[in-house]
């Protein structure tokens, strides 16, 4: 579709901009600026600040720039009348009558609109004798959000965010006329997980930042360009510091990957790096104690310790677990480690549920989801594992872009009226098998789902130029099912416009899972996914690595590892980054083998895997080291070290070089070498690569789907959810002192006929068990929690509800029972 | 004249509403009146329905909770559009809300500044203040109230009364406090060139 | 000129709630004509032909502005807007009140006329009484046939929904009016596009106001011609029709007369009773609050549309406020800047802060507080609040008091002189 283009003059200058272009946008063309507040290029026009006015040859009226469009030939626009010039100053005058002078104690003096515009058009004196109006001052509007609503210029740019973008309409504007207050509803806090983007948003300093607050001026910082490290989304951001220090993070505009915007973990989850609680120096328990040591002595005693078993048991006596946190440069070395130093396949980044990051037959970009005719999200909640990437999916809602489809135990809320297929844990899979067969033109199966709600689904998803699937990469026979309905669609699509295609996004579990998995941190996969079974795979990478005896066997999955550690088999554990007790499905199954097996820890806290460690090494945090690192679209983003590391801690990588050293190994010669392998052997990493995803063999054998609910053991047990929230998790969010508070509680979320049925409300304290498994967690109603399952939060170190699950059933349906708490009577 | 500007708080209620399901039928009606998946344009007459249902006539979070799962907004959106307007009350209200119009017309230039006067002083409370007894609440309004022809105009419960003065203010609130209401005093039809129910009692009741 | 009412026929003599009254006085027989003798354009037609000036401020021809409505498949709606709430003007809610079914028949022909299946009725919240009126009239109507599916056997279908407004003066502007009955905050829209293409629910919408509405029945009924030789100034065939005039303030007998457009401002003074003994005129706004003054120069200016801008106000909603030597107009500045302060929605900068900046400059000023630098001030409100926003309240609010400052003034200069006693605080 070719763009219409169409003639404007803006003070002498003729350019041609595309029709329809607003006239703020087209003065920039020209290069002119028009002052602005309430505009701003992501939002919706509002036209309601005025500071924009211009004049427009043959309409009496000043014209707001940001709401004329230019819809024909010709228009005559002046910006720099004497006339437009007392517009500005006006507005700027009404701007100031009731704003507060506090620049100097203003966080935003130095970046602020307010400030810069009165500088180049405004008033140089206030002709207002009457008092100001005074509104309430420094509101704590949220976990992280202050407002003074004295400073509020009402240009409601962080209103329409909060509407426009985050599609939760809970920032409001309240009254009227001179009244107006951007607020909340009484009794409630803006907790949204986007509340940070209304900071930047703000063109004056109404909205600060509860941790940043008086920190510095603008002035005063050092900008360095990076990535967010909180998820697999890779939103670009600017770390900022002072003197050393970072203070806040900024967003740095991506159309890419995330348009400009940033979620809250990734903006205000970042004190941890400077906190006192970090491990800064290497610890080795000494009678049950960890006693600080030099990093000679830690790595001498790891290097001891490992070429004893190596001896003994060879490199079957090894398990190297994690690395998803990793940048791929290190993951890379991660596996290198285990396959060369400890001679072993015992290698997987896999810690949690999730089983694959992405797949390659249905590459998908984030941006396929703002252009898709159809969006398909399975046993996922986006907002909680990839948030920004949930924004563009908000987007298409919102505005009834694409038809929404979601199926699966958990059921992300969206605007609108869309889809739903909701199903007990275990069921999705049978589902997908319907909607696959349905797909392909065959019977399907009985499954959860009405036939009628499938042969609609199918129906929705042919009819879509473009299908985006969300998935979460959790169950193997949900991802078989999957892949049948992927390849259904693309079949069917194929044959009735070739110009149709079917994506797959995997929000990967942890950052960098997707960079891991491509860098070979697998059991059965080398780097590039090469197959280790074959033997031309390992004659590639022994040439280029240089060694002759390369492990044959595959590997074990991270399970097995842990089962080998607990039966004695695998005696000594490398963990990365890799907090089992926190993540991986099987609480116990992972105490054991922490107890049984010799565990070496990189980390930065002493979490509860990494205290139950005999070895901590301190490693460096983010901003602290330089890498690659993949999103979960497979994009190849760079880091640079942009601070030192706390304490002695040091970068991943280093420290497996030395351990290796230790050992007698040389893992790499440079860090120039290990890219330039990774070259060979999966792809230049230099930041215009796209790295292909998983192939379909990387997920594991898998039952049939089940068509059938599985049953409860027993009658009046409940099928537990586990679910994702974005700020849980055991590392990070936990240690940091300023993000934690905004944890969520430990909950369990019933359906109201399961709470009435069991007697149970919101507010109680209850106890959920599965075996020998219990948490302690106080209840909730929601009736979007399917009848017969109470939902759970991963990742909580109060109530880690994975001590409910076992992994001998891997990530099939646990039936839990619920109990409420006696009271305790004090005698 | 006041510079400090508060936020109207409004009352949260524990309890659901009743009325969702008691007037199950008049909400139904409402949003029967508008096309499909326009359920928004219900929110002014169920915030007005709501007002009318619960006791002390206002407006409480559960309502707007109620009137935001009916109408698919959120709860935040419908406190918005509520603040917006000046005859949702989001605090308890007397049960006559009396309404004196304090536009120019009538306040400046057919005797209502005194009669203001006079009223605040037979009900011992000032505009904006509910009686101790919960029968009236007073609210001086700067918005015409649309009878410049029957001036001094007040309303009692969004009915006119016309020409007030103070011997028929008197006689209505004595009407009020003894329980036989505003009836009588209330304009039913408006007539051409200024005539009021009290100049022409033609119409049938 | 003899003239006889039209619109308000029969008030104070019958009851016309009563639709066997109304009937009986003629009433739905335009309604008979145009649905069942008429094409749709005929009827857009004869509108336009009449000439007949949208009653609600503007003075827009309404047959034209039924003509901008593009044909491109999308529903299209016609709303009412009965949200009477200038200060000073009270002709519709007599309309709205006493003659509830000249309204419907005008809603249902106008429909028909603009292939129009729902409309809708936007009634400011106060006249709840009004709203049950318009309801029942509707009701009845419907029970003769005249809405509901089908009307009259000629295939068109009418659905009438009366929609109430909760207090707020800006809902009466005519996209704040649709944002309102959207379920929004009656925030006006930026313009354009305009209601005719994007209007109510984003479909193309007409917004007539009630006494517009009201006069389409006796066009149909009377033909165009009728109606443009109603008129008290035939020198100015612009203006046209009887005309609903609240007459208030400084006058014997305020109240709403319905007269012959183009009555000089003289005449209009007189038929309410003129002013009382003993004073002398000393200013009147023309149409409502919103209308800059005119002085005693003016009071031959014809009201009509024309005339009264050529005198640099407007007729707006001819609700005509009149102010004898007694008056202190700096005593209503203050009444109309407290009145706009409170009214304004609070989205334009302009509006919102200069509303209220009027406000306390004046009332500073009456408590004797007022210097030079003031009179400077208000007047610069001309370019700074009019002109500046997206719909007209921040005009409305800097005309007064710019026009009194160069109509009257003196009345400024004697608080600024500290020649008038104030007010106390």
């Amino acid at each position: 579709m070719s763009v219409q283009m169409v003639t404007v003059t803006i003070d002498g200058r003729t350019i041609q901009v595309p029709k329809g272009t607003n006239l703020v946008e087209a003065a920039k063309l020209a290069g002119i600026e028009i002052p602005v507040f309430c505009y701003h290029p992501k939002l919706d026009p509002a036209g309601v600040c005025r500071m924009c006015l211009v004049q427009i040859e043959k309409i009496p009226k000043p014209q707001a720039a940001c709401v004329t469009n230019v819809d024909r030939d010709g228009m005559v626009v002046m910006t720099q009348t004497p006339a437009v010039d007392d517009l500005r100053k006006g507005v700027l005058e009404f701007l100031l009558l009731n704003h507060p002078l506090d620049c100097p104690v203003c966080d935003k003096g130095g970046e602020c609109d307010l400030q810069d515009l009165t500088i180049e058009h405004g008033p140089a004196v206030s002709r207002l004798v009457d008092p100001k109006i005074h509104k309430p001052k420094s509101v704590e509007l949220g976990n992280f959000i202050v407002l003074d609503n004295e400073r509020c210029i009402l240009c409601r740019r962080c209103v329409r965010f909060d509407d426009e973008i985050a599609t939760e309409g809970n920032l409001i504007i309240e009254e009227r006329g001179h009244s107006n207050f951007v607020t909340m509803m009484a009794g409630e806090s803006y907790d949204s997980y986007f509340s940070g983007n209304t900071i930047e948003l703000c063109p004056v300093g109404a909205l600060t930042s509860e941790q940043y607050r008086f920190q510095a001026r603008p002035w005063d910082l050092k900008k360095v360009e990076s990535v967010c490290h909180g998820c697999s989304v890779g939103c670009n951001v600017n770390e900022e510091f002072r003197f050393g220090k970072l203070l806040r993070l900024t967003a740095r505009d991506n159309a890419a990957i995330d348009n400009g915007w940033m979620c809250d973990r990734g903006r205000f989850n970042y004190k941890f790096v400077h906190e006192a609680d970090r491990v800064t120096q290497p610890l080795v328990k000494k009678d049950g104690q960890f006693v600080p040591v030099t990093w000679a002595e830690a790595l001498a005693t790891v290097a001891e310790k490992f070429k004893a078993i190596k001896a003994s048991v060879g490199g079957k006596g090894f398990g190297v677990i994690g690395g998803g946190k990793l940048a791929n440069e290190e993951a890379y070395l991660l596996q290198k480690f285990a396959r060369v130093a400890l001679q072993t396949n015992n290698v997987d980044h896999r810690v949690s549920e999730q089983l694959v990051a992405s797949l390659a037959a249905f590459p998908g970009k984030q941006t396929d989801i703002s252009d898709a005719g159809a969006i398909l999200i399975v046993d996922t909640e986006p907002a909680e594992t990839a948030p920004v990437l949930d924004l563009r999916i908000r987007r298409m809602a919102d505005r009834k872009k694409a038809k929404l489809a979601v199926v699966g135990a958990v059921m992300p809320a969206y605007r609108g009226r869309h889809a739903r297929v909701q199903v007990k844990p275990g069921q999705t899979a049978g589902v997908l098998a319907a909607l696959a067969a349905v797909a392909a033109g065959r019977q399907p199966a009985a499954s959860a789902a009405d036939p009628v709600a499938v042969t609609k689904l199918v129906e929705l998803l042919k009819g879509a130029k473009k299908v985006v699937i969300l998935w979460g990469g959790n169950d193997a026979a949900t991802g078989k099912a999957l892949i049948d309905l992927a390849s259904a669609l693309k079949k069917a699509a194929m044959q009735n416009d070739p110009g149709r295609s079917v994506h797959v996004l995997i929000p990967g579990a942890q950052a960098n899972s997707r960079g891991a998995e491509a860098m070979g941190v697998l059991p059965n996969f080398f780097p590039g996914y090469a197959p280790a079974a074959e033997a031309k795979t390992r004659e590639t990478v022994s040439n280029l690595w240089g060694v002759r005896n390369l492990v044959p066997e595959p590997g074990l999955a991270t399970g097995a590892m842990l089962k080998a550690a607990a039966d004695g088999e695998v005696k000594a554990l490398v963990l990365s980054g890799a907090n089992l007790l926190n993540t991986y499905p099987d609480r116990k199954l992972v105490t054991e083998a922490l107890d049984k097996a010799f565990v070496v820890a990189f980390d930065i806290f002493l979490n509860e895997t990494a205290a139950a460690a005999d070895v901590v090494l301190p490693v460096a945090a983010i901003s602290e080291k330089s890498g690659t690192y993949t999103t979960l679209d497979g994009l190849v983003q760079a880091v640079k070290i942009a601070k030192k590391p706390e304490g002695s801690a040091q970068a991943d990588g280093d420290i497996l070089v030395a351990l290796a050293s230790a050992m007698g190994v040389r893992l790499a010669e440079s860090p120039l070498a290990t890219n330039n392998e990774i070259g060979k052997l999966v792809a230049k990493l230099d930041g215009s690569v796209t790295l292909t995803g998983a192939p379909n063999s990387l997920l594991p054998a898998a039952a049939p789907a089940s068509a059938v609910a599985p049953a409860t053991a027993v009658a009046g047990d409940l099928l537990l959810v586990p679910v994702d929230r974005l700020y849980a998790g055991g590392s990070t969010a936990q240690f940091d002192v300023e993000f934690r508070h905004a944890q969520p509680k430990p909950e369990a979320t019933f359906n109201p006929a399961d709470a009435a049925r069991l007697g149970l409300k919101a507010g109680e304290e209850i106890e959920l068990a599965a075996g020998d498994g219990f948490i302690r967690l106080s209840v909730a109603v929601d009736k979007r929690v399917v009848a017969g399952t109470v939902q759970a939060i991963r990742g909580l170190s109060a109530a880690p509800v994975n001590a409910l699950m076992n992994a001998v059933s891997g990530t099939a349906p646990v039936a839990v029972t619920a109990r409420k708490l006696a009271l305790e009577v004090a005698d | 004249m006041s510079h400090e500007i508060t936020k109207t708080i409004a009352i949260r209620e524990i309890e659901p509403p009743t009325w969702p399901e008691r007037c199950k039928d008049e909400v139904a009606a409402i949003l029967a009146r508008y096309p499909e998946e326009r359920e928004m344009s219900a929110i002014l007459p169920l915030l007005h329905l709501s007002m009318r249902e619960r006791d002390g006539h206002y407006v409480a979070v559960s309502d707007m909770a109620a009137i935001a799962e009916i109408c698919g907004v959120s709860t935040a959106y419908v406190d918005s559009v509520c603040s917006f307007y000046a005859m949702f009350h989001r605090h308890p209200v007397g049960k006559y809300v009396i309404t004196i119009c304090g536009n120019m017309g009538c306040h400046l230039l057919q005797g209502g500044k005194a009669l203001v006067e006079h009223i605040q002083q037979t009900l011992g409370i000032a505009g904006g203040e509910t009686t101790p007894d919960g029968l009236v609440t007073l609210e001086i309004t700067g918005e015409c109230l649309a009878a410049c022809d029957l001036g001094p105009v007040i309303q009692v419960n969004t009915e006119y009364v016309a020409k007030v003065n103070a011997a028929k203010w008197d006689a209505l609130l004595d009407a009020l406090k003894s329980g036989k209401g505003p009836e009588g005093y209330l304009e039913k039809l408006p007539l051409m060139g200024g005539a009021c129910q009290d100049d022409w009692k033609g119409f049938p009741e | 000129m003899q003239f006889e009412p039209v619109l308000t026929k029969g008030i104070g003599e019958v009851d016309l709630t009563n639709i066997d009254v109304y009937e009986a006085q003629g009433g739905y027989q335009g309604l008979r004509k145009a649905l069942t003798s008429m094409e749709p354009l005929a009827v857009v037609d004869e509108v336009k032909k009449a000439n007949l000036r949208g009653r609600g401020g503007a003075g827009f021809p309404a047959g034209v502005k039924w003509g901008f409505l593009p044909n491109d498949g999308r529903a299209r709606y016609l709303t009412v807007n009965a949200d009477e709430s200038e200060p000073g003007t009270c002709n519709n809610r007599t309309l709205i009140f006493a003659n509830p079914h000249q309204i419907v028949e005008g809603i249902i022909i106008a429909a028909f006329a603009n292939r129009i299946a729902q409309s809708f009725i936007y009634i400011r919240g106060e006249m709840k009484r009004g709203a049950g009126l318009l309801e029942k009239a509707v009701a009845d109507a419907k029970a003769r046939g005249y809405v509901g599916k089908n009307i009259l056997g000629t295939g068109f279908d009418q659905e009438i929904t009366v929609h109430r407004g909760a207090g707020a003066y800006i809902c009466g502007e005519e996209s704040a009016l649709l944002n309102s009955l959207e379920g929004r905050r009656g925030e006006p829209r930026v313009k354009p596009p305009f209601p005719a293409v994007v209007g109510l629910y984003g479909c193309p919408t007409i917004i007539n106001n009630i006494e517009t509405i009201s006069c389409i029945p006796h066009i149909i009924n009377n033909g165009w011609e009728w109606f443009t030789k109603i008129s008290a100034n035939p020198e100015n065939p612009k203006s046209c029709g009887p005309k609903l005039f609240t007459i208030s303030g400084c006058v014997q007998k305020p109240g709403n007369y319905e007269l012959p457009i183009g009555m000089s401002l003289r005449e209009v003074i007189e038929v309410a009773g003129g002013l009382k003994p003993g004073r002398t005129f000393k200013a009147a706004q023309p149409g409502g609050s919103s209308s800059p003054l005119l002085g005693p120069q003016h009071l031959d200016v014809r009201m009509d549309f024309e005339g009264v801008a050529a005198a640099g106000s407007m007729l707006g909603t001819a609700a005509v406020m009149v102010y004898d030597d007694t008056v202190d107009l700096v005593e209503v500045a203050l009444y109309w800047a407290k009145f706009y302060s409170a009214e304004s929605c609070g989205q334009c900068t302009p509006c919102r802060e200069g509303t209220f900046w009027l406000e306390r400059t004046f009332d500073r000023i009456l408590q004797g507080g007022g210097t030079a630098k003031d009179v400077k001030i208000i007047g610069d409100m001309r370019t700074q609040m009019a002109g500046t926003t997206i719909c007209v309240l921040s005009d409305a609010a800097a005309f007064y008091p710019t026009s009194l400052l160069k109509l009257f003034p003196e009345e400024l200069d004697r608080y600024i002189k500290k020649l008038k006693e104030v007010r106390p605080a």
